[in-house]
């Protein structure tokens, strides 16, 4: 562990650390809504299903002439504006 | 065979393969037909599998933009397991440098933002550390303690309001005309103290704070790394709020 | 044969968690979790793929668990390639027995199929040829998955898009060896027979004659798509519809002949209401009542 040679670094984190463990109070008790208790229910991603059921929808040779019209993102990215967003 | 067989799948030509497979041409599909199926398959299946993983990238290209760039994705970064869930995590780095997004160039911080939360929603669980479990360590020795962070810990530094597109990217409701995006570079800690994956925004000296934790440093090295950014740095406040947003796991201190 | 391998290696005998449900269950997906621990449905059992669940830790882990405390589970992997040349990876196997230590599922089951080379995964169930050579992998492959779990796994014959010219087994006979050499079990996919029928001209009850029934740890219904190539019929195994008729007489033919066998409802896209799901499980519980019945009465009135 990296030490440290400033005391004031010394006294500025005891006091500090102090504060926070006399503010602190004991553990509370959680919420128990299954939000609370198992979060959000993402889907795997693994599956024994095949594609989406057609041979040529997205088949690697065919998917360049499907897909050729989408040159440029299309979706909420047109809409969003903002000081930082066009920089760089 | 094999190797024949993925050479086709790869687009890499199905003529090695096609010549073992049976039945004559006209009594069913061509051998490229029924190679399409597969080819299919796997590519669906890893769109599919990265529609998953950014969902607000989805929404900010537009389904189809994303498919594509998914799929060439795929074929040039093929899964090396079979387990999904850890697939596609390079993306914002090829999004990076996919020519037909450069207009867009927070793109890739959007999806570094969408790992960071999928990375810790599969962290392993930990129990956080509470504020009483430091009742003990001698305040001559606070400033040496070692704060360990919590196993869902990501950090995430952009140039842009990446966290405000995020959370506009996953509303609902979807604005007529133009969105407004306040705000500027943002630092940011994804953290799952429980069930529920969080994105909290940090000052630029608060991550460095944590940043210095993170690589091991003691309390003192990381609070002297926090002022270095901004001499004002609150630690009390910065480590009550840590401390009670479950963001560590354990402490160190070294004899 | 079939009684020979039957004799030798029941299903689910040895297996922690028994007795196996003799009834339906369905895959379980993350959409319905909350609608399971809400309203407890009745029925018998839910099927995962590990590989969905080969995590450190998170939410799909927590659903799980609290799933697992009231029902029976069977892990029906997608990912060990066992057609590959190669061995199945070591990491793989520990991830997999890792999960069977701790949900301590009734059914470990995989496929008749190869998804890995090297270091590339091809994120689907490809075809095995099915010569002696391929057999003499998959044996190894699978004798080896199951010492490292300790315990009998149930194999799954796939659907198929294309074959190979130079096959030398076929497949029920291919099958019922691999049952032979490795004492491994075997998991019926109903849809995958129909669909294999189908897409390459063969009779699926002259199929189900050459299968080792007797083996048989467990059924697979599910609905397929019907699309078209180069001007014919093809069907893809997509998992999209309800449990189509000619999958349920096929059903029926298979009860009426071995009797009940625990038996999943696969859904994976078009997700229906978990209802419907529940549904079609009993419907299938139905169908195999009455499957298993007629030959009582069959014999009653020849009395």
């Amino acid at each position: 562990m990296t030490k440290h040679k400033s005391p004031l670094t010394k006294f500025a984190v005891a006091g500090a650390l102090t504060a926070v463990l006399a503010a602190a109070p004991l553990a509370g008790a959680l919420a128990d809504d299954m939000e609370k208790c198992y979060g959000v229910a993402k889907a795997g991603m693994n599956d024994c299903k095949a594609g989406e059921g057609t041979t040529c929808q997205g088949s690697s040779t065919m998917d360049g002439q499907k897909n050729a019209w989408v040159l440029t993102p299309a979706g909420l990215c047109e809409k969003l504006v903002g000081g930082s967003l066009t920089e760089g | 065979m094999q190797a024949a067989f993925a050479a086709a799948m790869a687009g890499e030509g199905d003529g090695a393969i096609a010549g073992t497979l049976a039945g004559r041409e006209e009594e069913g599909p061509r051998a490229r037909t029924r190679l399409d199926i597969y080819r299919n398959n796997i590519a669906s299946a890893l769109v599919r599998t990265l529609e998953g993983l950014y969902p607000a990238l989805v929404r900010l290209m537009g389904r189809d933009f994303f498919a594509r760039v998914a799929r060439d994705y795929a074929r040039s970064h093929p899964p090396a397991h079979g387990r999904l869930l850890e697939y596609g995590f390079h993306l914002p780095e090829f999004v990076a440098g996919y020519e037909a997004a450069s207009r867009y160039p927070w793109f890739a911080d959007v999806g570094r933002l969408e790992v960071a939360w999928h990375r810790a929603y599969i962290s392993a669980e930990a129990k956080a550390l509470r504020a009483h479990d430091l009742a003990g360590v001698p305040p001559a020795r606070m400033a040496d303690l070692g704060l360990v962070l919590h196993p869902s810990c990501q950090r995430l530094a952009s140039r842009y309001p990446v966290s405000r597109i995020w959370r506009i990217a996953l509303e609902d409701e979807v604005p007529e005309g133009a969105i407004e995006v306040e705000g500027d570079a943002e630092w940011l800690l994804v953290v799952r103290p429980g069930a529920e994956v969080e994105v909290r925004t940090l000052e630029e000296s608060g991550f460095a704070f944590l940043g210095a934790l993170a690589a091991g440093r003691s309390l003192g090295a990381a609070y002297e790394s926090a002022c270095a950014v901004d001499p004002d740095f609150d630690l009390q406040a910065h480590l009550a709020g840590l401390l009670a947003g479950e963001t560590f796991a354990g402490f160190r201190l070294d004899p | 044969m079939n009684d020979r391998v039957a004799a030798s290696a029941p299903a689910g005998a040895s297996e922690p968690n028994r007795p196996p449900p003799n009834r339906a269950g369905v895959g379980l997906k993350s959409e319905h979790y909350r609608t399971i621990l809400e309203t407890r449905p009745d029925i018998g059992w839910f099927e995962v793929h590990p590989e969905n669940y080969m995590l450190e830790g998170g939410p799909p882990l927590r659903y799980l668990e609290a799933i697992r405390a009231d029902y029976p589970l069977s892990l029906h992997g997608v990912g060990m390639s066992l057609g590959s040349c190669e061995a199945p990876p070591r990491d793989h196997l520990d991830r997999l027995k890792a999960l069977v230590e701790r949900f301590e599922p009734f059914l470990v089951s995989e496929h008749l199929s190869w998804s890995r080379i090297g270091d590339r995964f091809l994120a689907d169930l490809l075809p095995v040829p099915l010569t002696r050579e391929a057999l003499g992998v998959m044996a190894d492959n699978v004798a080896r998955a199951q010492d490292h779990l300790g315990r009998r796994m149930l194999i799954e014959n796939p659907s198929t898009y294309l074959r190979f010219e130079h096959e030398e087994i076929p497949e029920p006979e291919f099958l019922a060896e691999l049952a032979r050499r490795t004492g491994c079990g075997l998991l019926l996919d109903l849809n995958n027979l129909f669909v294999c029928a189908s897409n390459h001209g063969f009779d699926p009850l002259a199929w189900l004659d050459a299968f080792a029934l007797g083996a048989v740890g467990e059924i697979h219904l599910a609905g397929h798509a019907v699309d078209d190539a180069d001007g014919h019929v093809i069907r893809v195994d997509d998992h999209g519809s309800p449990v189509g008729e000619e999958v349920w007489a096929l059903y029926r033919e298979v009860i009426a002949r071995r009797g009940a066998i625990p038996t999943l409802i696969e859904r994976d896209a078009n997700l229906p209401p978990f209802d419907a799901l529940l549904e079609e499980a009993r419907h299938a519980d139905r169908v195999a009542r009455e499957a298993s019945e007629p030959r009582a009465e069959v014999a009653a009135g020849y009395a």
